[in-house]
């Protein structure tokens, strides 16, 4: 009785991620097993792993995936750099008016999605945008740029939407996790004679590098996940320049109505995320040098 | 049904079940609004997928029918027309389908193919407006197979029918008519296009639903309205429909659209027209309400019918019908609802009240239609040599080509990566395994309008 103590206490959380969690992914993971056509409902027959077979062959799944890779590192490495830099300024003792900043910061990431995407669409609009306007009238251009109709630019345009809103999640995380380490570790370096230099890598980045890891983990993959913004701006395009993976598995399933294939995407998606973090965790060594994982 | 992990079966129940409880909480909430008393009216489920205007528009109407018939409570379901398709499917395979509902023309064929559709015909005979339908409609309701023989699934609800939009000034400060044909249309463009003024010809929509901006010229030059050949192969990518793609490429390219055009869906369309940034656009009547909201008047707009292409002209009208399911459990009282609201004098106040054209042609004589700034949709309707469109949606791949497939294909056209020969071709690929798929499964009979 006493053995099995814990695992009764355990036993309502396993059964909520269960219920929660487990059992909608092996139900995806069944239909992608299926040809499951919206339209055609009581014609699904066993395909094994055809559809996977398939999305070797689809070119529209290899682009977005690349579109993917792009959308997130780009998007991660600016968010990172900016959110850090940012939450070292908040830390800083003397910098006046610092209470007003932290709530202003933080304000983009209490918009949602859907409103993000149209401010920054209706600014970065090819004809009547206000950043076309302030280029021209500066006379950094002479033609007005179509930033959503090129191609070469409507991935980039989502890409700074997200990078300007994700910036906050970063800042404030980080200054959490900076204002959580003891001013006497920074007195010992001082007494030591250490530079702000070295007081930066010797004590800040250590310290704050649990917080990183994690940070920069959660946001990989949401903005792997999101959809949302790109599809409001470009809706994908043009031509599928924009198109990331999540939002391929979106317009198969709910433009398509091909939900087995979308299904058998989206397990490709979780699959990518799954190697993602692995990955990343052991490169990171985040359960220390020796632990497997 | 076999036993399957994820059946629609197992959805149904569940689906149903909590219908059941929502119903009955909704159910409980009503009865102690009214003070306890009991309600034994039929109760007729009538799901619309519309505008908020045209929501709005029904209303009046409904409280109308109600008053004339006591015996029947409408409960009125709004659907947003963005996720229309996905929610009606979802209420028909889910088990509680309404009893009337509101459907799109090119829906017809699929919720036929389901078998969600009462067929009218024993009831539609009795009627006595069948006869009274514009040719345009009797046309259209033959192409989109809602009339099949003696079969009816589902009686004209309006006609959206386009016509040519242009700004008014733009033609008189160049001295020009509005054209007759594609070829004078395209010089006309030439003319009131300047991009040192800010000023392009056509209002082009290369975005998601660019695909009624170009179809329509495809079939003005091949003059006809079929999909595939007698052997199922798809034709959209014969020398004609490549020559009517191109038209509308070289549009773009020779930059009488703005640059910008190529990710206009259909807001940035009618907004670039009425700005002032375009001269032309194609659109249907309800747009003329958001013309005059936004300062033009019947001074400065013109409207006229669709120029003429090499063969034919194109009446691109996506009306719609109202239905009643086969799975509704209040025929009679569905039908006596469906014949009333669908009737000509309903018709007329709902059509004048939501800028659509009403289907009998009695209506298209009152007034409000036949005059000013709507007189050009009537013409269209009344044009007895105009091709009517029709959608294969018996395929279940039509969503992806409609939705996705065709917007990439000339999306990438309009960026120079490929020709109008390949975009179509792609398509036509597309079209032919998804008939193939069809003949294959369900035999050689496909659905096909009469010739």
């Amino acid at each position: 009785m006493k053995r099995a103590e814990p695992y009764l206490l355990l036993t309502p959380a396993y059964l909520l991620i269960a219920g929660f969690l487990f059992y909608p992914m092996a139900t995806v993971f069944l239909l992608s097993l299926r040809e499951y056509q919206l339209m055609d409902p009581l014609n699904t027959p066993f395909v094994g792993l055809d559809q996977y077979a398939a999305m070797a062959g689809d070119e529209y799944f290899w682009r977005s995936l690349w579109n993917s890779v792009v959308w997130v590192v780009v998007s991660l490495f600016f968010q990172f750099l900016l959110g850090f830099c940012l939450a070292l300024l908040l830390n800083s003792t003397r910098f006046w008016g610092r209470g007003i900043f932290q709530a202003v910061v933080f304000a983009p990431w209490a918009v949602s999605g859907f409103l993000i995407a149209i401010i920054w669409a209706w600014l970065l609009n090819g004809e009547f945008g206000l950043v076309n306007d302030l280029l021209i009238r500066t006379g950094l251009v002479d033609q007005k740029i179509g930033f959503l109709s090129r191609g070469e630019t409507a991935l980039l345009s989502c890409v700074l939407a997200n990078i300007w809103f994700g910036v906050t999640f970063f800042a404030v995380m980080l200054f959490a996790a900076l204002q959580a380490i003891p001013p006497s570790l920074y007195e010992a370096a001082d007494m030591d004679g250490a530079t702000a230099w070295q007081s930066f890598w010797r004590v800040t980045a250590p310290m704050v590098k649990p917080a990183i890891v994690i940070t920069v983990l959660l946001r990989a993959i949401w903005i792997f996940n999101w959809a949302d913004l790109i599809w409001v701006m470009t809706g994908g395009g043009p031509a599928g320049a924009s198109r990331t993976l999540s939002l391929y598995v979106f317009q198969k399933a709910f433009l398509g109505l091909d939900f087995g294939y979308s299904a058998a995407l989206g397990v490709a998606l979780t699959v990518v995320s799954l190697v993602f973090t692995a990955v990343f965790l052991r490169a990171t060594r985040f359960y220390g040098d020796e632990a497997a994982l | 049904m076999l036993p399957m992990p994820d059946t629609p079966e197992r959805d149904t129940l569940s689906r149903r079940a909590a219908l059941k409880i929502g119903g009955g909480a909704l159910l409980g909430a009503a009865l102690l609004g009214c003070g306890g008393s009991s309600d034994d009216r039929k109760v007729l489920r009538f799901m619309t997928a519309q505008t908020l205007e045209k929501h709005r528009s029904l209303e009046p109407l409904i409280a109308e029918f109600m008053e004339i018939h006591p015996g029947i409570r409408i409960e009125h379901v709004k659907v947003p027309w963005d996720q229309a398709h996905s929610k009606y499917l979802t209420a028909i395979l889910g088990g509680a389908p309404p009893d009337v509902m509101t459907i799109p023309s090119w829906w017809v064929t699929e919720f036929r193919a389901m078998g969600a559709l009462e067929d009218l015909g024993p009831w539609v005979r009795d009627w006595p407006h069948l006869q009274g339908y514009t040719e345009q409609v009797k046309r259209l309701t033959r192409a989109t197979m809602a009339f099949d023989g003696d079969r009816v699934f589902g009686l004209p609800t309006e006609v959206a029918v386009r016509s040519m939009f242009y700004r008014t000034e733009w033609l008189q400060e160049h001295g020009l008519e509005p054209a007759q044909t594609r070829e004078e249309w395209r010089t006309l463009l030439e003319q009131i296009t300047d991009p040192g003024r800010q000023r392009y010809g056509y209002a082009l929509r290369g975005a998601r639903g660019g695909f009624w901006s170009w179809w329509p010229i495809a079939q003005e030059y091949a003059g006809s309205n079929a999909w595939f050949d007698d052997d199922h192969r798809c034709i959209i990518n014969s020398p004609e429909h490549v020559a009517g793609l191109s038209y509308w490429n070289d549009l773009y390219q020779d930059g009488l659209a703005p640059p910008d055009s190529l990710n206009w869906g259909f807001n940035e369309l009618v907004q670039g027209f009425w700005s002032g940034l375009c001269g032309t656009m194609e659109q249907d009547p309800e747009v003329v309400r958001t013309c005059l909201e936004h300062g033009l008047d019947e001074d400065t707009l013109t409207i006229t019918v669709m120029p003429t292409g090499p063969r034919a002209r194109v009446a691109l009208s996506d009306g719609g019908y109202t239905s009643m399911s086969s799975a509704s459990r209040n025929k009679d009282e569905a039908w006596t609802f469906l014949s009333w609201l669908m009737a000509p004098e309903q018709r007329l106040r709902y059509c004048r009240d939501v800028n659509m054209i009403p289907p009998f042609a009695e209506n298209l004589r009152d007034p409000a239609f036949g005059q000013g700034l709507y007189q050009s949709f009537v013409e269209m309707v009344s044009d007895p040599a105009i091709i009517q469109n029709w959608y294969p949606n018996y395929l279940p791949e039509m969503g992806e080509f409609l939705e996705v497939r065709v917007t990439e294909e000339h999306q990438k056209m309009l960026l120079k990566r490929q020709s109008p020969r390949d975009a179509l071709d792609r398509l036509a690929d597309f079209l032919t395994s998804a008939q193939k798929n069809y003949v294959d499964r369900h035999g050689p009979d496909t659905p096909r309008p009469p010739a």
